[in-house]
Parts: C-alpha cells; sequence; structure tokens
C-alpha cells in the first residue's frame, strides 16, 4: 500500500517538473517571423505602432532582436523581439522617436545597446552620447573621499546610419564594471551602521546624450516614454553640462 | 544565472569560519556519544541549528567588527517545541548551537590577526597585485595621450609613498571654480581597470592616476588611499 502511493506521488512529481519544464523552456532561437507576421505583431502588441515599413533586423543577441520601422504617419518607431518560450514575440514598442537603452544582460555592462531609429525630418546631424559620473569630494566620518570626474564621449553620425544598435563601447564597460565591484556592499542591519563607518560610493553614473542639428534646424518638442525592466533612459544634455577643458 | 565573476574572497575568513564549524561539529558527535539516549544525527543537528539563531549586537573589537550573541531565540523557539516531547535529549545539543556562535567568535578573533600577517591593506600592490588584463582608460577630455606599461608600473608601485589627501575639496574647487586653475580639468584624468587584488585577501580597489601619471588614487569599499610616485607611473606622451 505504501509503495504504491509513493509510486503515485513520484509520477506526478515528474509530470509537475516536465510540464513546467515545457512551459519556461525557451528552446534554440528558430528563424525570424517574415516582414509580414513581424508588422502584424508590432501591431498587435502596441495599437498605436501602426507599423507599415520595417527597415532592418539587427540581432543584438541569439535572442533579442531590434526592429527599426515606419509607421503609416511617418513615425520612425523601434520594436523589440525576444525568443521566449519556443516562439519570437514582441517585447517592446517605443514610439517616441528618442534613442535609448536596451539591456540584453543585466549582469554585465557590455550587454547594453543603446538603440536609435531617427526621423530624418529633424535633420539631425550627429548623437554625442555621454557615459558621465559626477566629482564629488569631502571627508566622511573622518575619512578623505575624491571621486574623479568621469566624461566618456562616443559620437554616431545620425546621417549615415539613421537607424542602429550600439553596444557600450568596451572602455564604458570597463569603468561601469570598476564601479559595480565596489558597490556590492555586504548587506548591513542598523547596529552595523552605527559601529562600522563603512563609506559607500555617492554618485553613480548615467548615460546622456547631446542631439546636433543641422544649421537653423529647430530643436525637438519635448515627448515622453514609457518604461519596462530592460529599458533605460538616456539624459539629454547641455553644452553646458560638459566639461570642456581649455588647452 | 547570474554568476559573481569578480567576487574575490577571503581565504582567511573563509578557513576560520570552516574551522569554527568544524569544532561545532566535534562537540555535538562527542556529545551524541555521550549520551545514552541516541536521537538521529539529522535531527540533533537541527536543534543545533535553531540554538545559533540568537539575537546578536556587532561591536568592533580589536580591529574588526564582531558579533555577540545575546539571547538564545532558536533555543527558545525549541524548547516551546520539543517541551512536553523528547527537549531533555535535545537540549544540550541547542546550547551547543548557542555556544556555536563564540566558538566563531574566537575564530573570528584569530582570522584578524593571521589577515593582517598575510594582507598590508595600506600596500598599493595588495590591490593592484595582478595586472596581466589591466588596461588604461582615460575617462575624461582633460587626459593627455599616455600609456600603461605593466614593466614601469610595477617598478614605480614599489616605490609609492602614502599621501595626504586633505585638500580633496580644494581639488574639487579647483576643477570647478572658473577661476581655478584646473578649471573643467580632471585631476585624476586616468583610470587602470581590470586589475586584481592579492588572491585570498577578499579585497577590491579602483585605480584613478593623476594627470600628471605621478598620483595613485584608490578607491576601496572602506575608504581612499592616495599615493605619490618620484616618477610618473605611466609612459606619458610630451604634450606641445
Amino acid at each position: 500500500m505504501r509503495g504504491r502511493r509513493l509510486l503515485v506521488v513520484v509520477i506526478l512529481i515528474i509530470a509537475a517538473a516536465v510540464i513546467v519544464f515545457f512551459r519556461t523552456y525557451d528552446g534554440k532561437p528558430g528563424p525570424l517571423p517574415s516582414v509580414d507576421d513581424i508588422i502584424t505583431e508590432l501591431n498587435e502588441y502596441d495599437s498605436e505602432a501602426d507599423a507599415a515599413v520595417v527597415l532592418d533586423q539587427v540581432k543584438l543577441t541569439e535572442q533579442q532582436v531590434f526592429i527599426p520601422f515606419v509607421s503609416n504617419q511617418g513615425i520612425h518607431g523601434m520594436g523589440f523581439l525576444t525568443w521566449e518560450k519556443r516562439k519570437w514575440s514582441v517585447v517592446r514598442v517605443d514610439m517616441s522617436e528618442r534613442p535609448e537603452v536596451r539591456v540584453t544582460d543585466h549582469s554585465d555592462p557590455a550587454g547594453r545597446y543603446i538603440v536609435w531609429n531617427n526621423n530624418p525630418l529633424e535633420k539631425l546631424q550627429e548623437f554625442r552620447f555621454y557615459l558621465i559620473r559626477d566629482r564629488n569630494a569631502g571627508m566622511s566620518s573622518g575619512i578623505y573621499y575624491y571621486v574623479p570626474r568621469v566624461q566618456m564621449e562616443t559620437l554616431v553620425n545620425v546621417t549615415e546610419h539613421p537607424y542602429g544598435a550600439m553596444p557600450y563601447p568596451e572602455e564604458w564597460a570597463g569603468i561601469m564594471r570598476e564601479d559595480n565591484k565596489l558597490g556590492k556592499v555586504p548587506a548591513s542591519n542598523i547596529m552595523d551602521k552605527i559601529f562600522s563607518h563603512t563609506y559607500s560610493q555617492p554618485s553613480s553614473m548615467y548615460v546622456g546624450y547631446l542631439p546636433v542639428y543641422a544649421n537653423g534646424a529647430p530643436g525637438l518638442g519635448s515627448s515622453s516614454k514609457s518604461g519596462g525592466e530592460d529599458t533605460e533612459y538616456l539624459m539629454i544634455m547641455n553644452e553646458k553640462d560638459l566639461e570642456n577643458p581649455q588647452k | 544565472m547570474q554568476l559573481d565573476w569578480h567576487y574575490s574572497w577571503n581565504v582567511v575568513d573563509a578557513a576560520a569560519g570552516l574551522l569554527g564549524w568544524l569544532v561545532v561539529l566535534g562537540l555535538v558527535i562527542f556529545q551524541r556519544q555521550k549520551q545514552e539516549t541516541r536521537r538521529p544525527i539529522w535531527k540533533i543537528l537541527l536543534v543545533t541549528l535553531a540554538g545559533f539563531f540568537s539575537l546578536s549586537f556587532k561591536i568592533p573589537l580589536f580591529g574588526q567588527i564582531v558579533n555577540i550573541a545575546l539571547l538564545p531565540l532558536g533555543l527558545w523557539i525549541a524548547y516551546l517545541l520539543l517541551r512536553k516531547r523528547s527537549w531533555t535529549d535535545y537540549r544540550k545539543f541547542a546550547w551547543i548551537g548557542f555556544a556555536a556562535n563564540y566558538v566563531l567568535l574566537v575564530t573570528t578573533l584569530l582570522a584578524g590577526p593571521i589577515y593582517g600577517s598575510l594582507f598590508d591593506r595600506n600596500d598599493p600592490s595588495t590591490y593592484l597585485a595582478h595586472l596581466e588584463k589591466a588596461k588604461l582608460v582615460a575617462i575624461h577630455p582633460s587626459a593627455g595621450e599616455a600609456t600603461f606599461e605593466k614593466k614601469l608600473f610595477s617598478s614605480t608601485l614599489a616605490e609609492v609613498k602614502a599621501s595626504d589627501m586633505a585638500g580633496t575639496l580644494d581639488w574639487y574647487r579647483e576643477s570647478l571654480l572658473e577661476d581655478g586653475t584646473q578649471y573643467q580639468q580632471e585631476r585624476f584624468p586616468y583610470a587602470l581597470v581590470g586589475a586584481e587584488a592579492r588572491w585570498g585577501s577578499g579585497l577590491h580597489a579602483s585605480a584613478y592616476l593623476e594627470a600628471d601619471g605621478k598620483g595613485l588614487l584608490l578607491a576601496t569599499k572602506d575608504r581612499y588611499y592616495y599615493y605619490r610616485s618620484e616618477e610618473p607611473m605611466l609612459r606619458m606622451e610630451v604634450r606641445e
């Protein structure tokens, strides 16, 4: 009697494991859907997408694809496909016509991509992307500290590349990894904070951009973006946010 | 799967913890042999583990932060659950579990001086021991052309002297104020990324180099270190 009951339990556990496995198993990425199917799926995901022309299919990773497209109204949108649970599905559509950061790997800064799909009506010449960390200094708990400023630049010629995906430069990833390593302070409670003077990094890094327009072209009006866990925003910067050392 | 690929672990602490738990395990086995009614070992270990949980607080002692166990919470819970049944057989194991807090306290206190004799926190080469993967990155537009040469860096690193950091706010102001001598220039425009600390130290520092190539700033979790060298630590290109 007891043996039989045990057998039933074991079979149930195995069955449950198989079901869970097949419901969450991603499998090997298959071929991308046809352009027409991609358009249908983009429009199903977001009714505002109204996609008409797919400009390209840019592979970010084996499982993630960036789809720059143009809508019937001429808006230049960005769509993202992910291979999940054995099929390609749309996970994000953005119609703001502003660049953003796509995170393909949360554990490594090198898994971040700046993506853009620029509308030629904007007469944009160039994107200047910046990795910034503010300078900081002072004394905390009797310990002097100084955090050097980080200001690293990468330029993208928008006339030549009206849309694209650019991974963070290796140098950005290198300095970001260094910062992350320091940020991993062991979990602490209130008592710890009273007795130990753990000094925590007071400033953090961010990525921003400065759009450069052709002579006489007007700047953009404002537009808003809605988020997602795999999306990070780019700050719009001004010339005066940047340091410009004179030699 | 998020593997902590850059986690450098502290070998001395790990060994001290292992030693402590081996002592506790020895005490448990010794006590079990002594008792007449021998309960199953997994239940005994469970009660011991329960006894380990306690209300504790941390104080700095001999330059370390140590955990002092105060109230045997786990032991009380075990007592409430077992008092009507087999508490007499398990009582001693719960107390061994509580005592484990103090066994670990002793091994931690022993580990401190051993760690100190193996690793010098004030020596920059502790943090920059492995330079095979190290790369120099210009982090600011004011950085001039400079190249990192492992040989040159290592030999100058051995000669650096700890320097005063009391002027950090002045450094900050010089870069920020329009009439500052370093206006919009970064004092430390280079970062050395990918260097690794001595194996087993569990330490990590971000390293920055000064504009003249002669200063080294290390940022660690607990504090900053600043060193100056007589000679440039990088191969500096001469500016026009």
